[in-house]
């Protein structure tokens, strides 16, 4: 008896979504691991760090915010003082985003969760957020897996109580979500089973517990993580710039986008008279987190940027099919012509305007009329396009590419630690592990107290950890081996100075002063100073 | 301009909160307690704020203002899924939330542009006031920390300052422009409440067509509670521009406006005359001021000097409050079934919210709790009547408030716990009672209006009923009448008391007691004929009620033994003045609008005009308080400073940036000394009313004695309060003056104070006597000739 003859296998085949999903992924996790290995220790992970590494060394300080993340970091420094570790864990979580937002496209649709992915991939706050070693190192990881357990439709229990015990344990970006979610619920009385409340709530218990502990480095009194670092982002100085400043200059786009994709979509359910139920809670979510961003405006704190973003390009990224279809509409052949004037106009302004930046300064009358009619050409080429209803979807590259410029740019510069990046800030110097350097051999030589101005508390932690015991002070003791005091203050006598330039810390601001000194800062990132908060150091003198 | 909107933003988030509740509570206002969502969401915001901070369970720091305001959206938004009607609600009432929304947008603006002309915090009880708002925010545990007095609670209703706070929190804008944009909130939150309430009311009464005279309605209210001030105004006018007329000055008793006879120095006007004014309006300084003070002896406060004066006090802060009461209590007194303990039963959150209107009122101010809560009663009483006889009608009304007030205690009991009333009593007013004159120039437009409640037409009241009701009613103003008779007698004072009244006196009292019989007789009557304005009436009933009481008694306080029913007339007043604008606007609109039906409703006509001689005061103090509207603009309550003492701004924002919450810091008493012979000696003590204490009112941090005599009237005027408060100052004095360094360091470790300041006020008041700190102090900044000192701590270093 002859077995029929198995059928022929032909080549694999790889689907366009799939190339798409491995692309794409692959960016979004490159882009991190630039920033783990580029981006100075600063902003929020410089407080993180610090915070960490006091409750490692047994120092219970309001720098630690006991969530999960920040809790690992504290024990990776059992092994090594360095930040690498706990940026490869933050790394980690970040690299389960793409699976993350692979899982939601049964309900968001494939096209969405790329166009999702792809913003996520360039936003300089998520970049921020998922490769340094902050208190919210794995808040985005753990609230996207939140909202697949919340679209699954049966998942087993006990993903309910990690789910619970991570949500407990994060930072300040899982609230915005937590709280559109309870909101909905309660407003549409869609409450979950008991038994899987119990398990989630088991879950969120055992964080809290875990939390309160301090994950084994002391007792922090009843502490819940989110609630507790997004109240810190109010106290905090985890940037120099403020959050709305920061948000204007990198968050833009995509709130932008977010708040456009978000009236069209609301359009087409009022018109259709139809909601869908996940919709409603991505918008929930967005003004939960725009609430948190408006109300953080004068504070000094990425998070409420990182909080946004994730919503935000979800929402985007569900009118990507719209974008599609509606540039797919359009006839290139009649369309061409006006889009290229357009360009080519635009391009003109551009070098004008960048001109002017480049000399800060607005050009004399004869290149403003240029611009000028340079500009009424442009509406002219507007009006050609929107002249045919089908040409007229073209108009979105014009958004979409100055969009994609400003985030490209800023995620270049955030990622590849750009020197004079405001985000983050304020940044650990390298002058730090030298002024470390210094005292451990100056101790090491003449035994004694290593004296530091009461000042430097805060930004000394960092710079001179793993080396040897400081003693903080407004006045010099006499038998002091190293002194590190404010410039500002005489020199103590009868000791030597170190020569150079020394900071524990540099303050990174941005660019002020209207559009020009912006657009200049925007096409050449290096050109702003760096104001580094000087110290002197000083050795006791030899006799 | 970015902390106004960011003020405006979050007073509205806030309201949004709220407004799911008060569509269930109020649902059948015509805005579904649109308007009166802002009290209410920043009640529950504030009241879940302080018992979570008091439970430890919240701490200081913004992110716990913003716990607490989350907690109320996430109520708002179970009730919401919960209440089946709520659909249905805000579809017949959205045009009242935009519109309550847009009343109140309007007013809060205008109210702020108005104040920036003069946002100084500075003068009257303001830097009190400041310092309380500062008391909320800084406090490290709760219930919050007396800044004027380290190591001591607060004792004081501050529910308002909490309120207050909670909006500063939100928004994020610094106390000292907080406290501007919350006077600000206070104006608008009254105006679109009273709008709302009056129009609300006015729907009930002419009917759900008369849109456009219910409108009317709402603008009056608005016009009589927040604009009508003291007719006096048009006699400061007239005499400002020399128009003065003596026979008519003398006869509204305002005789001390006219230029001094030649040899007269007493009860004339002294100042400049020819001119007596430079502009339109009258120039002389804060001539206002005199509006309040028209009945000798005491303060004749009204809302619009209120706002005009800026001093964000309880009684001002209070105001959206008691209109929510009012609201709450008109919505429940509509409703159909009986109130009895059941209802707390089957909506025990309904209880507990009114549980906590009823409780934030006396933690808002003490004085209003009383009255609010009588005619919450009331209104549960009345409404019982429709379905029950009345001693089963008074057994359900008993058995449902009773609860109400045990649990309003409960709830606010860690602040009853840390208060203590300087209230000893109450006792019968033996004095020169009121002019008629004074009545009129005072209350005549908000009494006429009241009036107007009771034109209505009495066709169908039987006369057996009729007479019953009268009968029954007569003993309203009798009683207490009565009670002042016994009471009189039982000190032995009757002749004197009758004496000491004066015939003006008396003739107000009559012409109180037969307003509070008609009033009290309509409010019946109406409530037995199911007529909506019933509930008008009653209001107009209880405002003149309370002006008639504080003819015949008074609550003994500090102030007995020299003015004293200056706080009773003062609180009783401003509490008659809500109820009479509310119930003056619903009755004046009714009263014309049924005119031929009703001829009693003439009297609308004249209270209109007095109300038109009243909108002359807001006028001319508005251009007078402002200088004409010139001058630099500013929301920040010490631009002022910054402009005129950049040094002394300097420490301020030194120590905010600096110093920890909870650090004491020693400034001068306020008491004034001079170098002489021997030891120094003091040249004033007067303290209050000054610039004592000023960095702790400003930067939240405490220091060990501030005004000595607002602590008495907080904490009681007893032989022991007055021995510490005099030894703190005694202290804190020789700490600047002694020149001792173990002194100076002995007093700073007694108080745990860590910080001393050397600024202006140091300056003015130890003049010559201020030792080199320097020498045994650590200098912790310096600002040109200001310093502030640090201790230094006992051992020379610490490890981190």
């Amino acid at each position: 008896m002859t077995m029929p003859e198995s059928p022929a296998r032909g080549p694999r085949e790889v689907s366009l979504g799939t190339l798409f999903w491995i692309g794409i992924g692959a960016v979004f996790v490159l882009v991190r691991l630039a920033g783990v290995l580029s981006m100075p220790v600063g902003g929020a992970e410089l407080d993180a760090l610090s915070g960490a590494w006091q409750a490692h060394e047994g120092h219970t300080h309001v720098r630690f915010i006991p969530t999960l993340f920040q809790g690992l970091a504290a024990v990776s420094f059992a092994f090594t003082s360095s930040e690498m570790p706990a940026r490869f864990l933050a790394l980690l979580a970040s690299a389960s985003v793409p699976f993350a937002l692979y899982r939601l496209r049964p309900r968001f649709g494939e096209p969405a969760m790329l166009g999702a992915l792809l913003l996520l991939a360039v936003d300089p706050a998520s970049i921020l957020g998922g490769s340094t070693a902050t208190a919210f190192g794995f808040d985005v990881a753990v609230a996207l897996w939140l909202c697949v357990l919340a679209e699954a439709k049966q998942a087993p229990r006990w993903a309910h109580a990690v789910a619970g015990f991570f949500a407990a344990t994060s930072g300040g970006i899982v609230l915005p979500l937590l709280v559109a979610m309870a909101a909905l619920r309660l407003v549409r009385q869609e409450y979950p089973e008991r038994t899987t409340l119990a398990w989630a709530a088991g879950g969120a218990v055992i964080g809290v517990a875990a939390a309160s502990l301090g994950f084994g480095f002391g007792w922090q009194g009843v502490t819940i993580p989110p609630v507790a670092a997004f109240g810190a982002g109010f106290d905090r100085e985890w940037s120099t710039e403020s959050t709305g400043y920061l948000a204007l200059v990198y968050a833009s786009p995509i709130i932008a986008g977010a708040l456009v994709a978000v009236a069209a979509q609301v359009y087409r359910g009022w018109r259709d008279q139809e909601w869908e139920a996940s919709e409603v809670s991505l918008y929930a979510w967005f003004g939960a987190a725009m609430l948190w961003l408006l109300a953080a405006a004068g504070a000094h704190d990425p998070a409420p940027l990182v909080a946004v973003a994730i919503p935000a390009a979800l929402i985007i990224g569900r009118e990507v099919p719209a974008m599609v279809s509606v540039t797919q509409r359009v006839n290139w052949q009649t369309a061409i012509l006006p889009i290229a004037g357009l360009g080519f106009c635009l391009l003109v302004i551009e070098a004008y305007v960048e001109d002017w930046a480049r000399v800060n300064r607005v050009g004399d009358a004869d290149d403003q009329l240029i611009v000028l009619g340079v500009g009424v050409a442009v509406l002219a080429c507007l009006g050609m396009l929107f002249s045919n209803r089908r040409n007229a979807g073209a108009i979105l590259l014009a958004p979409i590419t100055v969009g994609a410029l400003i985030m490209l740019s800023g995620a270049s510069g955030v990622a590849f630690g750009g020197p004079n990046e405001p985000m983050p800030s304020p940044a650990a110097t390298v002058q730090g592990d030298e002024i470390r350097a210094i005292v451990e051999q100056a101790v090491k030589d003449h035994p004694g107290p290593v004296v530091v101005h009461a000042s430097f508390e805060t930004s000394m932690t960092w710079a001179l950890r793993g080396g040897p015991a400081v003693t903080l002070a407004t006045a010099i003791p006499a038998d002091a081996t190293a002194v590190i005091w404010p410039v500002t203050e005489p020199a103590p006598e009868g000791y030597s100075v170190v020569e150079g330039q020394w900071s524990f810390t540099q303050a990174r601001k941005g660019p002020h002063g209207g559009f020009l000194p912006y657009l200049r800062w925007l096409t050449n990132r290096n050109i702003l100073k760096n104001q580094p908060a000087a110290l002197a150091v000083y050795l006791k003198a030899q006799q | 301009m970015v902390d106004v909107l960011a003020f405006w933003a979050a007073a509205m988030v806030i309201a949004a909160c709220g407004f799911p509740i008060a569509a269930v509570v109020m649902r059948r206002l015509p805005d579904a307690g649109a308007a009166l969502s802002f009290p209410l969401g920043l009640l529950l915001s504030g009241y879940l704020y302080f018992i979570l901070r008091v439970l430890h369970l919240l701490g200081p720091g913004r992110r716990d203002y913003f716990v607490a305001v989350i907690l109320v959206a996430l109520i708002s938004a179970a009730v919401v899924g919960r209440d089946r009607w709520f659909k249905v609600t805000w579809r017949r009432a959205w045009p009242g939330v935009v519109i309550a929304g847009a009343v109140f947008t309007f007013a809060f603006f205008s109210y702020t542009a108005f104040r920036s002309y003069n946002s100084e915090i500075g003068g009257t009880e303001q830097p009190m006031d400041l310092m309380y708002l500062n008391a909320t925010l800084n406090s490290q545990d709760y219930p919050p920390q007396d800044l004027w007095l380290s190591g001591e609670r607060a004792s004081y209703y501050y529910f308002g300052y909490l309120h207050a706070g909670v909006l500063t929190a939100v928004s994020g804008v610094p106390a000292s422009t907080g406290y501007n944009l919350a006077l600000a909130y206070t104006f608008a939150a009254a105006a679109s409440g009273i709008a709302s309430l009056a129009y609300a009311l006015a729907r009930w009464v002419l009917g759900s067509r008369a849109r456009k005279a219910a409108m009317a309605a709402g603008a009056l209210a608005v016009a009589l509670l927040l604009f009508a001030g003291s007719i006096s105004a048009v006699f400061e006018w007239s005499a400002a521009h020399g128009h003065e007329n003596e026979g008519l000055y003398k006869a509204f008793g305002v005789e001390w406006m006219l230029p001094c006879a030649p040899g007269q120095t007493a009860d004339c006007y002294t100042g400049q005359v020819n001119p007596r004014t430079t502009e339109w309006y009258p120039t002389e300084f804060w001539f206002w001021w005199r509006g309040s003070r028209i009945i000798p002896n005491t303060i004749t406060e009204f809302p619009f000097f209120s706002f005009l004066l800026g001093d964000l006090h309880p009684h001002v802060m209070s105001l959206p409050l008691v209109l929510l009461a009012l609201g709450v209590s008109a919505a429940l007194w509509r409703g159909r079934s009986v109130l009895d303990w059941k209802r707390h039963r089957a909506a025990p959150a309904e209880s507990l919210l009114v549980a906590v209107l009823l409780g934030g009122l006396a933690f808002q101010n003490a004085w209003d709790v009383i009255t609010f809560s009588a005619i919450f009663a009331v209104a549960v009483l009345a409404r019982n009547l429709r379905q029950l006889p009345l001693v089963p009608a008074l057994y359900g009304a008993v058995t449902y408030v009773a609860p109400l007030a045990v649990a309003a205690v409960v709830l606010y009991l860690p602040w009853f716990l840390t208060f203590s009333s300087q209230a000893q009593g109450i006792e019968p007013y033996i004095g020169a009672g009121t002019r008629p004159a004074y009545l009129v120039l005072q209350f005549g437009a908000i009494g006429l209006a009241g009036l107007a409640t009771a034109a209505w037409s009495y066709r169908g009241l039987r006369g057996s009923a009729a007479q019953n009701v009268a009968l029954g009613t007569a003993w309203a103003p009798l009683v207490p009448f009565l009670g002042w008779i016994g009471l009189t007698m039982a000190k032995g004072d009757l002749s004197t008391a009758v004496d000491a009244r004066g015939a003006g006196g008396w003739v107000t009292l009559v012409i109180y007691g037969l307003s509070a019989w008609a009033l009290c007789f309509s409010a019946v009557a109406l409530s037995l004929r199911r007529r909506a304005l019933a509930f008008p009436a009653a209001c107009a009933a209880f405002g003149v009620m309370l002006l008639y009481g504080s003819e015949l008694f008074l609550v003994k306080d500090v102030f007995f033994g020299s003015v004293p029913r200056l706080n009773t007339v003062f609180k009783l007043s401003y509490q008659a003045w809500v109820l009479l604008s509310l119930a003056g606007a619903v009755g004046v609109v009714q009263a014309l609008r049924n005119l031929r039906r009703q001829p009693l409703g003439i009297v609308a006509v004249p209270a209109l005009g007095l109300t038109g001689l009243a909108l002359c005061y807001p006028l001319l103090a508005a251009f007078n308080r402002t200088n004409g509207f010139s001058g630099t603009t500013s929301v920040d309550g010490l631009a002022a400073v910054v402009a005129s003492d950049p040094g002394e701004y300097d420490l301020v924002q030194w120590i905010n940036a600096n110093v920890p919450r909870d650090a004491v810091i020693l400034e001068a008493t306020g008491r004034r000394w001079q170098p002489s012979t021997g030891a120094p000696a003091m040249v004033d003590a007067g303290v209050d009313y000054t610039d004592a204490g000023r960095i702790s009112a400003r930067t939240g941090r405490a220091t060990p004695i501030g005004w000595y005599f607002h602590e008495i009237q907080w904490r009681g005027d007893t032989p022991a309060n007055r021995a510490e408060f005099v030894r703190r100052q005694d202290e804190v004095d020789a700490a600047y003056y002694s020149g001792d360094p173990v002194r100076v360091k002995a007093v700073m470790r007694e108080f745990g104070a860590e910080y001393l300041v050397v600024g202006r006020v140091e300056l003015a008041r130890y003049p010559g006597l201020l030792p080199d700190f320097s020498t045994f102090l650590e200098v912790a900044h310096r600002s040109g000739n200001y310093t502030i000192y640090h201790l230094p701590p006992e051992a020379a270093v610490r490890t981190p």
